[in-house]
């Protein structure tokens, strides 16, 4: 069912831009978004950080698009608002493929170029496909305190909101970030405990370790020239 | 590794609800953005003549005083014809408070030829970034954007490399990649257009 049936005020703030109820519409319809994405991404996409990041770089183009000022007052409200919305990210899709396709096609050579210096980098698979990590993720996780378990389900299970966290689990939004803070340091340390034991056994991880894929962090560090 | 990184590996490659809210962030600017547009150009042009008449006579008077300006720097905004603009978001906040692990996308405009971004970060004064370095985003060295006939978004992740304060991002449009000495000259009829954008970095 579309999210504004029955809720008139919804549309009408909705339309007229207010950051509450685009919101709303944002959180009530980002599962099947990522759904979608994923679907269409899948075959094409390499896997890895590099795939993740363009996948939230496309669900943002997606959602500025759909609630764009021309898109708000496009959207007819006697129909659905799910086909409405997958069209506008099938478009946004084609507008990328496209592009890099062009830009391919320009600038084939400096492509390469790229790719030799810094793709194998960026397209290392996520540590979520490495067994190893994630054994040291499931054993974390399998240590958690209640309400850190909570808040994980929450958050990273079922990725709510921080707002719906909070409400869902009966505390303050400043209580869901400190326990969501915890869960991070937590699972660092594991993970520097993991590969500190390893080093120190002689095994050597099976691939490196995870990267982050944009040129913010793999240029990073510059000197003065 | 950063936040966003670990958020990615506690949702097991998902999107969680931080990236997710992340993502949120950086739409609801965009979208405000946008919003102020129409009203900025507006202003702009019932500010037109007025603004001429002051920008010729502040020109005027810095000509008087220092005959040869040595260095025009970044505050240039479109200083040549045909000026590519390019704009910057942070995906987790504003640029004025620019979470760690956010997002920093830069938003080309449309050009009529080929042009390529180069991109670095200095730290501004101060005690926070007492210890930051320069932090190169784009540049002949590694990846340079190409701008063509499309508007082209480009991001890179706030990493643990920028450190907590503030920041000058230098953008540079030019008609061939620069290696990271031209860019940071600055200098050259190859580059077409110069932005400097204020970041704050926050934990």
């Amino acid at each position: 069912m579309t999210v504004f049936a029955g809720d008139q005020d919804l549309l009408r703030r909705f339309r007229a831009g207010d950051r509450q109820a685009l919101s709303t519409v944002y959180w009530h319809y980002v599962d099947a978004m990522e759904l979608f994405l994923r679907g269409c991404l899948g075959g094409a996409q390499r896997q890895g950080w590099r795939a993740d990041a363009e996948l939230a770089d496309i669900m943002q183009d997606v959602f500025v698009k759909a609630f764009s000022e021309r898109a708000r007052l496009a959207y007819d409200p006697a129909r659905e608002y799910r086909p409405f919305l997958m069209t506008i990210a099938r478009n946004v899709l084609v507008d990328r493929l496209r592009t890099s396709a062009r830009e391919m096609r320009l600038d084939g050579a400096a492509v390469e170029a790229l790719a030799e210096a810094a793709g194998a980098a960026a397209d290392a698979p996520a540590p979520w496909a490495d067994p190893q990590t994630m054994l040291v993720v499931e054993g974390y996780l399998a240590g958690l305190a209640d309400s850190e378990r909570a808040v994980y389900r929450e958050r990273y299970e079922r990725c709510r909101s921080q707002e719906h966290t909070a409400q869902a689990l009966g505390m303050t939004r400043q209580n869901v970030r400190t326990l969501e803070n915890r869960l991070r340091v937590g699972l660092s340390r594991a993970l520097a405990r993991a590969q500190l034991a390893r080093v120190a056994s002689g095994i050597t991880p099976s691939r490196g370790p995870p990267r982050a894929p944009e040129s913010g962090e793999t240029l990073a560090k510059g000197s003065l020239p | 590794m950063n936040d966003a990184e670990l958020d990615a590996l506690l949702a097991r490659g998902a999107l969680s609800g931080p990236t997710r809210e992340r993502v949120l962030g950086g739409v609801l600017e965009r979208v405000a953005r946008e919003r102020a547009r129409p009203g900025a150009k507006l202003a702009a042009l019932l500010m037109l003549p007025a603004a001429a008449a002051a920008a010729l006579w502040i020109v005027g008077a810095q000509w008087a005083s220092h005959p040869k300006p040595a260095d025009l720097g970044f505050h240039v905004r479109g200083s040549s014809p045909g000026a590519v603009r390019v704009d910057a978001v942070c995906t987790g906040g504003t640029l004025a408070a620019c979470p760690r692990g956010s997002r920093l996308v830069f938003h080309g405009s449309p050009s009529d030829g080929p042009r390529y971004l180069a991109a670095f970060a200095d730290p501004i004064g101060g005690d926070a970034v007492n210890n930051a370095e320069r932090i190169w985003y784009f540049s002949a060295e590694g990846e340079t954007p190409k701008l063509g006939p499309s508007a082209v978004e480009r991001s890179v992740v706030i990493g643990p490399e920028h450190v907590a304060g503030r920041y000058a991002i230098h953008v540079l449009v030019s008609t061939r990649p620069l290696p990271r000495a031209e860019a940071v000259r600055s200098e050259g009829e190859d580059i077409v257009g110069r932005e400097s954008i204020e970041l704050g970095v926050v934990p």
